[in-house]
């Protein structure tokens, strides 16, 4: 009560003292990454001790892995508390991962003190953030010449078609507008394969089974850089930020996008190496886009299925999320999306022991017809009535050097997988609210009024039940699976331990004894979520306190002074 | 028989820990010297001193560090010649990654000395003028000097904090030297509830007791040590971090702890496949490590290599609706491919590759040598027996296996390479009596078992699979009958069920000391550890000694030197490193080689020239392994041709590509049609990541 009661003293003269007012930002763009960074620093000083921003490593093209800490530093060290983890922008693209990342940080930090459940969270947990994971090409996507798709991946050089040469045939600006649009050409009736829509020009569709074409689709902007026959055969990149993790990695043949060996690249071996000595991260949230999704892994149906007790929690925290997020859907992501490997969120579950899951952000924008469907025209209805046309380039002429007469035209690189400004903010407050739902569920732990049993002089019985008030366990079942890190570990100071175990049946006084060391119980799979679990300790001892310390890596370490009679 | 420090290679995760018993360390810490053999620091000073005397073609590099803060060294060796060296076709050589393999150090060096002494030989002057080497001979500094200090065991791990029994407590129950020998052997107790009793043929030994034969197991065994953190548990966390050589990502064990926090993850393994993947000139790699690939033959876990058409599929459901195949049955590529070659849809893609379909329809990776490739280990390996067999090296003893994990196989399945693990000397197998008549021929083993048809299986006696699941060392709850059932319901092939026994080391555990003998035979492994200890070896094995431990428990220490099986003596030593010298230097010849054999030009008319070139690989083998036709790791070889300005192709791309020229002669083709000015000159190229270049060029006329 006190600690509590001077933790928000502390909070409020921080937030009163001379303190810079806290960034401010508009939710309505996406911001380029020294604007992300000018944010996160300024956090920083708005709310000293209480953000920390880092840079983990150098990165692939001489950017930096920035990591951003947040909690009360009034309550405990970051690591010593249970954490959620939030990372963005692993693919280059799916920009606002990022922004989805600032406003959680944003909202959390202006709420501590207002909102109950917000200060709770900062209290007694962690949030570590990495807000632009795939930091260098994130900054291609916004400098130079780009399309919704592209670039995705790491900015490491890769022959991609095997011909000796590196990233030398990538797209290409040809109409010089700074977009990567699509290139469309007519031909002789009878040589396409697509038609012009009849209600709108701008648009192709394909022909049906008995009929003639007079158009072709040539792909996205580029030309023949080469001199070997092929468009675009080889882009910058390709080297996938997120088929590239340890736990179930599998070389390119297998997986493509993988790199030669797992975590190659520091991109994701500085995350990998830090999380591996945080092991207080229980909950690992990836933003991406697209299509409205909460993907649980494993990525590949060949991998072992996730023991039962995990499944249950990532089950009850998906579908939460299907409330929460309306229009998204919680899907095994293997069956769903096809088998991937080498995923950030099986090596966080496999190597950490995290719940993770990768979040597909945002989906087409309007179903006009409610068909459940969302076809070209409606998107270009979109375009047209709630854009006023910003989201497409009409299409122009180009005399092209291998394709000769052709059009370019088409969606801006900054369309279709991020919403809409006027829309965007929604999204952001309902995924933040989610990644708080996390937060919420993280282990909380609470030692429960002891039965202390005098056997006879100097020799006690104690049954000590602590319970799990949320419903993520306090080590979850993959640690155990692995042998990724040791489980909770139970211990009564300075007395003389004759006997320990785990409660199995309380009213028969049943008890699994550990057949060693009971000075040290090893309380495999921890305390279950919602749930208690009773330990037990025979002592000697004197009449007087004594004191029970549970220390978990993922729960943090509670303690409690127990009266010996 | 139990394995008095068995297999190639370390079975048990136990390590010494100094805590308890430093007093009676203190003596024995400081370094020892073993004739032959170098301990890192002299190691470092002879690398260094080799590159100073012959610095013209040996150059000393660093490729990165230890854990422990130790250079990883290794010599780039080759002399001036036509082609710079990081172009010529190279032989990567790694040694001694686990460890405790010294003998591959030693190996690794002789191999360039010898290199050294010979030369100006006219063989060895041609091979240092057209191949590059790579030799990195003690790639675990970490963990090399196990040999020297005392107490001795084999250590293989790295510097590091690893809690590998996971009770939050960081190296706390090692090895103890109970008996103050300066060996951790193994210990025996007396136990009720044990499985061993003493060898009746020799007392040295132990055996397990066989209760179908009415005997009652006396002893529990171990290695030598107390439970120092009293959990029950015997030297089951002692110093020291990770082992790199368990660390690279193909089959990697994903819950040993040992094996790192994720694959790649420590410096040494990072290090070495850095290097090679920036060495793509590297077209052999010979592994010195405590497996043999050419005295056996590798087999992975079993399945598939390169060979991806009878790889079986399901189809996802629009692609099976698209083509007329049914969603959840299976196909293998090859009928997938045979429907979709010519689809619309392939041919925009520009055409369909097996390899291509089989990473779509998710066909997973290669997890046994393709056959193909396996032809080429025989052939090595028969030259190689030669070799032996006239230094007086033993060629009957077995290989085992590399292992999961390891260098060899990420070298193999991943990377590319032709990769050969060797390790260079092992305990000779005894002199064996002729086997009696019609019984080992007839036994079934785990060769014969993977190659039979699921009728075959159903056919066989069951007293007679009965005893192979018994050779295999197959828990008693698989029985013959469930084998066959297994089989007849075709939710397992014979050779799956191969691959599985061999992935979970069922054949592994009946076989022997030091990688030795085959797990059935006339003589037993440990029959021919005690021959060779009788014979060549006195120091070799420490009798058993009664100890007591600190809680009071009385116990008995002996057994084999750690070192016994895989470290030869000084004389054995220099005949078998002069030996693999001679190998390597055989098997480097034979590399492949590419050159433009072949240039026709013939003028068309109209000022359109025809121009058909053909290249070769003279070399034996081919220019990759069947196996990177899958995996594609390394660039194909391409024959291209370079026009002058004012020139240009009619048609067809300058460039014709082969993923794999076969040797002795292999070829490929390309047809061009230029047009140019007569006399114009175009340039043929052959380009290969490591076999070589070659150029020709020719007049238009």
């Amino acid at each position: 009560m006190m600690r509590e009661f001077i933790s928000c003293l502390l909070a409020a003269s921080l937030l009163a003292a001379q303190q810079p007012a806290p960034p401010d930002p508009a939710w309505d763009r996406l911001y380029p990454n020294a604007k992300v960074l000018e944010l996160m620093r300024g956090y920083e000083r708005s709310y000293p001790g209480w953000v920390k921003v880092e840079s983990l490593g150098k990165t692939s093209a001489g950017g930096d892995t920035w990591l951003m800490t947040i909690t009360n530093p009034a309550t405990g060290a970051a690591s010593s508390k249970p954490a959620v983890y939030v990372d963005g922008s692993t693919h280059a693209n799916e920009i606002q991962g990022t922004e989805t990342t600032m406003y959680i940080v944003n909202f959390v930090l202006k709420n501590y003190g207002k909102l109950p459940r917000v200060t709770e969270f900062l209290d007694r947990a962690t949030l570590y953030l990495i807000p632009m994971m795939n930091i260098d090409s994130r900054e291609r996507w916004f400098r130079q010449p780009s399309n919704p798709n592209f670039p995705r991946t790491l900015p490491v050089p890769l022959d991609d078609d095997r011909d000796g040469l590196i990233d030398e045939d990538g797209y290409d600006d040809l109409n010089g507008d700074g977009e990567i649009t699509m290139m469309r050409k007519k031909v002789p009736l009878g040589r396409g394969n697509f038609k012009l829509d009849p209600k709108d020009p701008r648009l192709l569709i394909p022909v049906g089974p008995n009929e003639l074409g007079n158009y072709i689709m040539l792909g996205f902007e580029g030309s023949d850089n080469d001199g070997d026959g092929q468009v675009n055969e080889d882009l910058y990149g390709y080297v996938d930020p997120n088929r590239v993790w340890g736990d179930g990695f599998q070389p390119r043949y297998v997986q493509n996008g993988a790199s030669e060996y797992p975590l190659q690249y520091p991109e994701a071996r500085n995350i990998a190496e830090w999380m591996g000595s945080h092991f207080n991260v229980n909950v690992v949230m990836s933003y991406h886009n697209f299509g409205k999704l909460i993907l649980r892994m494993p990525g590949a149906r060949s991998q072992r299925p996730m023991p039962q007790v995990d499944l249950r929690v990532h089950d009850f925290l998906g579908k939460e999320g299907e409330l929460m997020l309306p229009g998204y859907k919680y899907v095994w992501v293997a069956p769903v999306l096809g088998d991937s490997y080498g995923s950030s969120a099986d090596h966080t579950y496999g190597r950490v022991g995290a719940f993770s899951v990768g979040i597909e952000l945002n989906a087409p924008q309007q179903d006009f017809n409610n068909d459940k469907n969302v076809s070209q025209d409606e998107v270009m209805k979109f375009n047209d009535e709630l854009t006023q046309g910003r989201m497409f380039v009409d299409w122009k002429p180009f005399n092209h050097p291998q394709f000769g007469e052709i059009e370019i035209g088409g969606y801006k690189h900054d369309t279709g997988r991020s919403p809409e400004g006027f829309l965007s903010v929604e999204e952001y407050h309902r995924n933040a609210m989610y990644v708080l739902l996390h937060g919420f569920h993280l282990p909380k732990l609470v030692v429960q009024t002891p039965e202390v049993i005098k056997v006879k002089e100097g020799l006690y019985r104690l049954h000590i039940p602590i319970l799990n008030e949320r419903m993520i366990p306090s080590v979850s079942g993959i640690v155990a699976q692995n042998r990724i890190h040791r489980q909770d570990l139970a211990m009564i100071e300075g007395v003389k331990v004759l006997a320990s175990g785990t409660v199995t049946d309380r009213f028969m006084n049943r008890v699994e004894l550990q057949q060693h060391r009971p000075e040290r119980l090893m309380v495999s799979g921890g305390i279950d979520g919602v749930s208690t679990r009773t330990l037990m300790f025979l002592i000697e001892a004197r009449p007087g306190k004594v004191k029970f310390v549970y220390d978990s890596l993922k729960a943090g370490k509670i303690s409690k002074e127990i009266e010996l009679p | 028989m139990f394995h008095l420090f068995g297999e190639g290679d370390f079975p048990l995760r136990h390590r010494f820990v100094c805590a308890c018993a430093a007093l009676a360390l203190a003596s024995l810490a400081s370094a020892q010297s073993v004739p032959g053999y170098v301990n890192f620091a002299d190691g470092e000073k002879r690398l260094a001193e080799l590159a100073r005397q012959n610095s013209s073609w040996i150059q000393l590099v660093s490729i990165g560090n230890s854990a422990g803060g130790k250079k990883l060294h290794l010599l780039a060796i080759a002399a001036p010649g036509k082609v710079k060296p990081e172009q010529r076709p190279a032989v990567f050589i790694g040694a001694n990654l686990v460890g405790f393999h010294n003998a591959g150090t030693q190996a690794a060096v002789a191999f360039v000395e010898k290199l050294a002494a010979k030369r100006n030989d006219a063989a060895v002057k041609q091979l240092l003028e057209t191949r590059t080497f790579y030799v990195a001979p003690m790639l675990n500094p970490d963990a090399h000097d196990g040999l020297f200090q005392g107490p001795k065991y084999r250590r293989s791990l790295n510097v590091g904090q690893l809690d590998r029994d996971l009770d939050g407590l960081i190296g706390e129950d090692g090895y103890n030297d109970l008996n103050n020998d300066g060996k951790i052997t193994v210990m025996r107790m007396e136990d009720p509830a044990g499985e061993w009793i003493v060898d009746e043929k020799d007392a040295r030994l132990m055996r397990r007791a066989d209760p179908l034969k009415g005997e009652k197991g006396k002893f529990k065994m171990m290695p030598e040590g107390f439970d120092d953190d009293k959990d029950g548990q015997f030297n089951e966390d002692g110093p020291g971090g990770y082992r790199p050589d368990r660390n690279f990502a193909h089959a990697w064990n994903d819950a040993d702890p040992e094996s790192g926090p994720w694959p790649s993850a420590q410096p040494e393994s990072k290090a070495i496949m850095d290097f090679l993947i920036t060495h793509r000139n590297v077209a052999m790699a010979v592994v010195f490590g405590p497996a043999n690939n050419l005295l056996e033959m590798p087999r992975g876990a079993g399945g598939r290599g390169g060979d991806v058409g009878s790889i079986k599929v399901t189809l996802p459901r629009n692609l099976a609706s698209a083509t007329g195949l049914e969603a959840n049955k299976e196909y293998t590529i090859d009928e997938v491919y045979e429907l979709l070659k010519d689809s619309p849809l392939a041919r925009a893609q520009g055409g369909l590759t097996k390899e291509a379909l089989a990473q779509f329809l998710g066909g997973g990776p290669a997890t046994a040598p393709d056959a193909e490739d396996l032809k080429f280990y025989q052939s090595f390996g028969d030259e190689y027996k030669k070799i032996l067999e006239k230094a007086g090296l033993d060629t009957k003893r077995a290989g085992g296996q590399s292992a999961p994990g390891g260098l060899q196989n990420w070298l193999y399945y991943q990377y590319s390479a032709m990769a050969i693990e060797l390790d260079v000397w092992g305990i000779p197998k005894k002199a064996a009596p002729k086997p009696a008549a019609n019984t080992a021929a007839d036994a079934l083993t785990l060769d014969k078992f993977e190659k039979m048809t699921a009728a075959e299986v159903g056919a066989l006696d069951d007293a007679k699979l009965g005893d192979f699941l018994k050779s295999i060392n197959a828990p008693a709850m698989a029985t013959a009958q469930m084998i066959k059932q297994g089989v007849a319901s075709g939710r397992m092939t014979p050779a799956q069920m191969a691959g599985m026994i061999r992935s979970q080391g069922g054949a592994q555990a009946a076989r022997p000391a030091a990688g030795g003998a085959a797990s059935s035979g006339p003589t037993t492994p440990d029959e021919d550890t005690i021959a060779y200890v009788d014979a060549s070896a006195k120091d070799g094995f420490v009798n058993w000694t009664p100890v007591t431990l600190p809680d009071g428990t009385k116990a008995e220490v002996g057994g084999v030197d750690p070192f016994l099986a895989i470290t030869p003596n000084e004389a054995e030593l220099k005949k078998a490193v002069d030996a693999h010298a001679d190998a390597i230097l055989f098997m480097a010849g034979k590399l492949a080689e590419v050159a433009i054999t072949d240039v026709q030009v013939k003028s068309l008319g109209s000022g359109v020239f025809e121009v058909s070139a053909t290249a070769a690989n003279n070399g034996f083998l081919p220019t990759a392994t069947r196996l990177q036709v899958r995996t594609r790791s390394f660039l194909p070889a391409r024959l291209t041709v370079t026009l002058p300005s004012g020139a240009k192709l009619v048609q067809g791309n300058n460039r014709v590509s082969s993923e794999r020229i076969t040797g002795t002669g292999g070829t490929v083709k390309a047809t061009w049609l230029i047009s140019a000015d007569s006399g114009a000159k175009v340039t043929v190229s052959i380009l290969t990541p490591n076999a070589g270049e070659d150029r020709r060029e020719v007049v238009l006329q």
